[in-house]
């Protein structure tokens, strides 16, 4: 069972080091350094350098999390935050799995106000240490909004699954007052702090105490505070009453910190009673001379008229001491037949008791005995605890929800034989996913797919997605940069659902939506760049445009007209992700790298032989459609270098040529002036497996880019996965593939015109060193069977699009009155950013 | 530690946390006074002695001690818990205050150097008229006709030829202030085309060469007799078209010519900001149609086909990089000459390559094509001043195929044709 517990009680600024903070802290360490069966998780919203794992002993059941509200706990304070307070506590409920969570205390001020929708599926129990201000109200809660948030949290304590009561008065107290029911109530009781023990004290110790404090004889002791429930002037009076003799024998020792109005009001006290002079006030002391006193004292008087637990009692028994108490509330059941019970109402009662005892020291002494047996049975932590965690062993835990029948996803995405990195991208994810769900597919007009499915993978035209839509537990778009996915962009737009961006950058295919394809709608072109950029920025770019009617592709980035569509994004890098939620953070969206398929590796040299090259021939090759972008002029002005040095290096393009006919001229120029003929194949379009089998047959592969739309590229991840060793350059998502499992040149920007003699020094380095390519290659194809195995993909899909649509906690509107606060101070930003990710309850990952 | 933080997300709610609020009022030292009162407030007056000097308040004295002590047991607890309460806050409050401060300081002292920057760019706008009008007045004095003023304007081109090699500070800051005075009139002028045509009635003109060529080019069209509207003119590596152009001046008095420059940008704004001359967007070199790389830098004039060159450059001014190379077609001079000038050379041409001149001359036919005035640049690119430093080579050369040097600006040379006809009138 995992079990959670707040703050409140043990760092709670009203209850820190005093009764019912020293009583949580000593109960949860108790539970957590004697249970092993459970975890236990403390979360902490309140004080960032407290470490509560300091007193746990039991470290493998133990975890303590902090989550920063700011140094006064603004984001708590402030009712405007409340969800997102709630966002992380449910977020954190739900990670670490938490079947209980232990509200410590309820009425610790106005903190956290939880609300039962935050525990779905979580059982929630609360102690309750009294409701001394309802049962007192007119002087606890005339207050309006006091009384009102007080009886908030009652309700709140009425969903709670039990109440644990830190004592019978207590219980009765709920009930009769507030009339909880009976079975939703356990006693605890509560125990004694180890601290509180019997002392051998030498005489010279003593001595010194004594002068401390103007200590003469013999005392009664007694605690309590300003508060008149703790009726320590009705004490002194009482004092006042004893005979002579006892007066005379006897000094009153009150222990506690009193404010000097308070003292002052407790000598006229003393005074008005002529016992001026027998009462000493010792103000604030320490826990060891409290401790002394304890042991010290002849009689330790509590007659306090209301205690949830008068923990004094069973402190001075811990001590040795007799105790006198009250017959009200918790006092007369924690007392019972150990302590003398007295009506803390009549000073007379008081005086009474405390002659009966003080004149007996036979009577003194049975009842230091009794109290001691009484304590060791009910209020040693121990059994406490043992009986707190036998009660939450004892609730039944929520039903976890079972699987439910197999959803249904559509799945809009081009299919081959388009020629799209996307259509074979989708044939391989369809086939994965397919084992969790069953899944319709949307494709455009006039085209037949070349691809076989399962056969609860159909295939739709995309016209019949709106009349069966409903039926679909999401709906997935995977969009790139290209024409080919025109079609789905109505749908994404009325019908929103998963987005998978493949290309960071849209510029490309919607400028050709906007200009070429709607023959300059220009209002749709202004549309398209609103999405993502200011109104004024979009009228100064299109005041150039409309002159020369040149996109600027890569300086104005666009998706965001069918980004913000999307219910999800999926993408392939943490760049991309970290540039979606720069623009919004509210933004949920998953990293799912691309995939590769693991298959088991090919003879290199076999390969060669099959297209007709030797065995020790280096073949160093480029995949996919052959672009400027992908550096091949460098790339064959480097080759040519490495020619002039080593015969035996063959240049293969294997892919297709898309040049414009000026750069065909060129490229074509080049390997003819250069005498490259011979050295270099350019293969044409290739299919899949082709393209397989060139990878299996090249020992360096070249994987470079620039410029990028931040696309991910299929093909450097099929050579990871084939284990070949790769030069890649640092831009976009290929700067996050680590640089221990390929080559890694600088970006082609910081090159410039080095960028040649960087490739020819890569290759020089690699075709003179084999084994380096073979470490490279191994460690590549590591990295893809731990990384990119399709199975483990197609998890992290069916995760994403089963999780539901979720409102997000922290939008941009409330990073402004956030950042408007005037609570903000500055130091907390960077914590109370980190909770407010952790609200968002995104997924790094 | 179970929680995962996503540092990634929560870098930019933090960054967005830090970003200043749109509106963030004055820091109020009313604010700190009311902290003093809130603390004030906050002492407990409930134990001040009850007044008896009356005989009413002797009677009522023992009432209202009563009333007192049954009410402050009540109150006491929820005053102390609320004093506590108002202390945290009033600390909090005080932090609040004392960020505040700190930010309002900040501000002030970003104010502070705000304010220092707009009196220097004042400054140097007073110094910038100042320099403009005296320019005016020199360059009205020699568009006089009358002979003394050319007296004087020979005057000023011996000093001119003076300075060369021992040039001042002062003429360090004559530069960047013609630079400026340039672009300020490039930006007056241009954009208004009214002001445009006022400047052309000629009331007063203004050199746009980098040290006054097309002025000194002026002079001797004087002297020789020819219209400058009326001039053709070959400028190689043409850079910019109004900007430290050496033809430009002509060229807005109705001379029209040919301008070549091998950056693909310069020559499209070429083009356009000259529609009147040719444009040919090719390299100068040995051999016409060969495809070569071109260095194009990111600093004005300085891109070149010479990647020794460009090094150069870079290595002079770390600020400058290539910002691309491409492929460029070549043109050799003498293609150009007879396509474009069949019958008779320009009367001006200008040479500007950026290291090539040298080659360049060497292939002109000059027995064939010989323009009546060459301006040459014939310093290397340096990021200072350039000081007793001019080409022997292109002078000598100059002199073998019969040019004298007319006028040197300290960076470019001003040759003139001794065989010229124009001369042999005089």
């Amino acid at each position: 069972m995992n079990i959670a517990f707040d703050a409140a009680a043990i760092l709670g600024p009203m209850s820190k080091n005093r009764g019912i903070g020293n009583y949580t802290l000593s109960q949860f360490t108790g539970m957590i350094n004697q249970d092993r069966k459970n975890h236990y998780f403390f979360l902490n919203m309140l004080e960032k350098e407290y470490h509560l794992s300091e007193f746990i002993t039991n470290q493998a059941h133990f975890t303590e999390d902090f989550l920063d509200t700011g140094q006064n706990q603004m984001l708590m304070w402030n009712p405007a935050y409340h969800d997102i307070i709630g966002a992380a506590i449910r977020r954190y409920l739900k990670e670490n799995q938490i079947d209980v969570f232990y509200i410590t205390s309820p009425f610790a001020g106005p903190y956290i106000q939880y609300e039962k929708d935050w525990f779905e599926g979580v059982r929630v129990v609360a102690t309750v240490y009294d409701i001394i201000p309802y049962v007192m109200k007119k002087q606890y809660l005339s207050d309006e909004n006091a009384y009102q948030w007080y009886m908030r949290v009652v309700e709140s304590l009425r969903w709670a699954d039990r109440l644990f009561a830190i004592s019978e008065s207590v219980k009765t107290d709920l009930i009769e007052y507030l009339h909880f029911p009976e079975e939703q109530i356990n006693i605890i009781w509560g125990g004694v702090d180890e601290h509180y023990q019997k002392l051998a004290i030498t005489e010279a110790k003593k001595r010194a105490l004594f002068q401390k404090f103007g200590i003469t004889k013999p005392f009664v002791m007694c605690t309590g505070g300003e508060d008149g429930r703790k009726n320590l002037d009705g004490l002194i009076h009482a004092f006042g009453l004893l005979p002579k003799t006892l007066k005379e024998k006897y000094q009153l020792v009150v222990v506690c910190k009193l404010s000097e109005p308070a003292l002052q009001k407790l000598s006229a006290v003393a005074k008005k009673s002529h016992v001026e002079k027998e009462v000493v006030f010792t103000n604030f002391v320490t826990d060891d001379e409290l401790l002394l006193f304890y042991n010290l004292a002849s009689l330790m008087a509590f007659p306090s008229k209301y205690e949830g637990f008068g923990l004094p009692i069973v402190e001075a028994w811990a001590c040795g001491t007799p105790v006198l108490t009250a017959d009200n509330s918790s006092l007369s059941q924690i007392g019972g037949d150990a302590a003398m019970l007295v009506d803390a109402d009549s000073p007379r009662s008081i005086a009474n008791g405390m002659a009966k005892m003080l004149s007996d020291p036979a009577l003194l002494n049975a009842y230091a005995r009794k109290g001691e047996e009484r304590l060791k049975k009910y209020y040693r932590w121990e059994n406490v605890n043992a009986q707190i965690i036998s009660l939450l062993e004892k609730i039944p835990l929520c039903e976890k929800p079972s699987a439910s029948v197999k959803p249904c996803i559509a799945f809009f995405t081009p299919l081959p034989p388009i020629e799209s990195g996307i259509s074979d991208y989708s044939v391989d994810i369809i086939h994965a996913l397919c084992q969790y769900c069953d899944i319709d597919v949307y494709i455009d007009d006039n085209y037949e797919p070349t691809c076989d499915f399962p056969e609860n993978v159909q295939i739709f035209h995309h016209e019949e997605y709106a009349s069966r839509h409903k039926r679909y537990a999401d709906t997935v778009f995977q969009m790139g940069n290209s024409t080919f996915h025109f079609y789905m962009y109505e749908y994404l737009r009325k019908y929103h659902g998963t987005l998978v961006l493949h290309d960071y950058n849209l510029h490309e295919a919607f400028y050709h939506l906007a200009i070429v394809k709607s023959n300059r709608d220009f209002q749709l072109y202004a549309d398209l760049l609103t999405a993502d950029y200011p109104e004024e920025i979009v009228k100064q770019y299109l005041d150039i445009f409309r002159e020369q009617i040149q996109p600027d592709i890569y300086r104005y980035e666009l998706n965001g007209w069918l980004v913000n569509q999307a219910d999800h994004i999926i993408v392939h890098s943490q760049v991309a992700r970290k540039k979606l939620l720069q623009r919004d953070v509210a933004r949920n969206i998953s990293v799912i790298p691309s995939y590769a398929k693991i298959y088991p590796l090919a003879d290199t040299a076999l390969c060669k032989e099959k297209y007709g090259f030797a065995p020790d021939q280096i073949i160093i090759a480029a995949f996919g459609g052959i672009h400027p972008t992908k550096r091949i002029f460098p790339i064959l002005e480097a080759f040519y270098h490495l020619r002039q040095q080593n015969e035996n290096v063959h240049l293969l393009f294997a892919g297709k040529l898309v040049l414009t006919e000026e750069d065909q001229a060129l490229f074509h120029a080049y390997i003819h002036e250069h005498q490259l003929t011979d050295a270099v194949t350019v293969t044409g379009y290739i299919n899949l497996e082709q393209f397989k089998e060139y990878i299996d047959m090249t020992d360096i592969c070249l994987n470079l880019r620039y410029p990028s739309n931040g696309e991910t590229s299929g093909s450097l991840m099929r050579i990871l996965s084939r284990g070949k060793c790769v030069i890649i350059n640092h831009i976009g998502s290929f700067s996050e593939i680590p640089d221990t499992i390929c080559i890694k040149l600088p970006s082609v920007e910081d090159l410039q015109e080095q960028e040649a003699d960087a490739i020819y020094q890569a290759l020089k380095s690699l075709t003179e060193n084999p084994s380096r390519r073979d470490m490279l290659g191994h460690a590549a194809r590591r990295f893809a069977e731990q990384h990119l195995d399709i199975h483990e993909i197609a998890k992290q899909y069916y995760a994403v699009l089963t999780a539901g649509k979720q409102e997000p906690a922290v939008t941009e509107e409330i990073l402004k009155i956030i950042r408007d606060d005037a609570n903000l101070i500055r130091a907390d930003i960077p914590g109370i950013a980190g909770t407010l990710a952790y609200a968002l309850g995104r997924n790094p990952a | 530690m179970s929680i995962n933080q996503d540092t990634i997300l929560q870098e930019i709610i933090a960054e967005k946390l830090s970003l200043l609020p749109e509106q963030k009022g004055e820091s109020n030292p009313a604010m700190l006074d009311s902290l003093d009162q809130m603390n004030l407030s906050a002492i407990n007056h409930s134990y001040r002695d009850i007044p008896a000097d009356t005989l009413g308040e002797k009677i009522i004295k023992p009432f209202k001690r009563l009333m007192r002590r049954f009410t402050f047991w009540f109150v006491e607890p929820c005053v102390l818990q609320q004093n506590e309460y108002n202390s945290a806050n009033n600390r909090f409050s005080l932090e609040a205050q004392q960020e505040i401060q700190t930010l309002h300081s900040e501000i002030q002292e970003i104010r502070k150097q705000n304010t220092e920057m707009q009196m220097l760019s004042a400054k140097m706008s007073i110094q910038l008229t100042d320099m403009q009008k005296r320019l005016q007045q020199a360059e009205e004095r020699q568009t006089d006709q009358h002979e003394s003023d050319r007296q004087k304007i020979k005057a000023l081109q011996q000093a001119y030829q003076q300075s060369e090699g021992k040039l001042s500070d002062q003429n360090i800051m004559m530069q960047s202030l013609r630079k400026q005075i340039q672009k300020l009139e490039k930006l007056s002028y241009l954009s208004d085309p009214a002001m445009l045509k006022q400047n052309e009635t000629d009331e007063f003109r203004v050199s746009f060469s980098q040290s006054g060529e097309d002025d000194i080019i002026r002079y001797i069209f004087d002297v020789l007799n020819i219209h400058p509207g009326k001039c053709r003119y070959l400028d190689l590596g043409a850079n910019h078209a109004v900007h430290l152009s050496n033809t430009y001046g002509f060229y807005r008095e109705g001379a029209r010519g040919v301008l070549v420059d091998a950056n693909p940008v310069l020559a499209q704004e070429l083009s356009e900001r000259r529609p009147g001359d040719i444009v040919i967007n090719k390299c100068l070199s040995d051999q016409s149609g060969k495809q070569i790389k071109f260095y194009i830098l990111n600093g004005d004039g300085l891109s070149t086909p010479d990647e020794a060159a460009a090094k150069h450059a870079i290595e002079e001014n770390p600020a400058l990089s290539i910002e691309k190379i491409i492929m460029t077609e070549t043109i050799t001079i003498n293609d150009i000459m007879n396509q474009y000038f069949p019958d008779k050379a320009p009367e001006i041409m200008n040479i500007d390559l950026e290291s090539m001149e040298m080659t360049i001359l060497h292939m002109i036919n000059f027995k064939k094509h010989r323009p009546l005035i060459i301006i040459c640049e014939m310093i290397s690119y340096r990021n200072s001043l350039t000081i007793g430093e001019k080409n022997p080579e292109i002078l000598q050369f100059m002199h073998s195929v019969g040019y004298e040097e007319f006028a040197f600006t300290g960076i470019n040379s001003v040759f003139i044709d001794k065989m010229a006809k124009e001369l042999k009138h005089k």
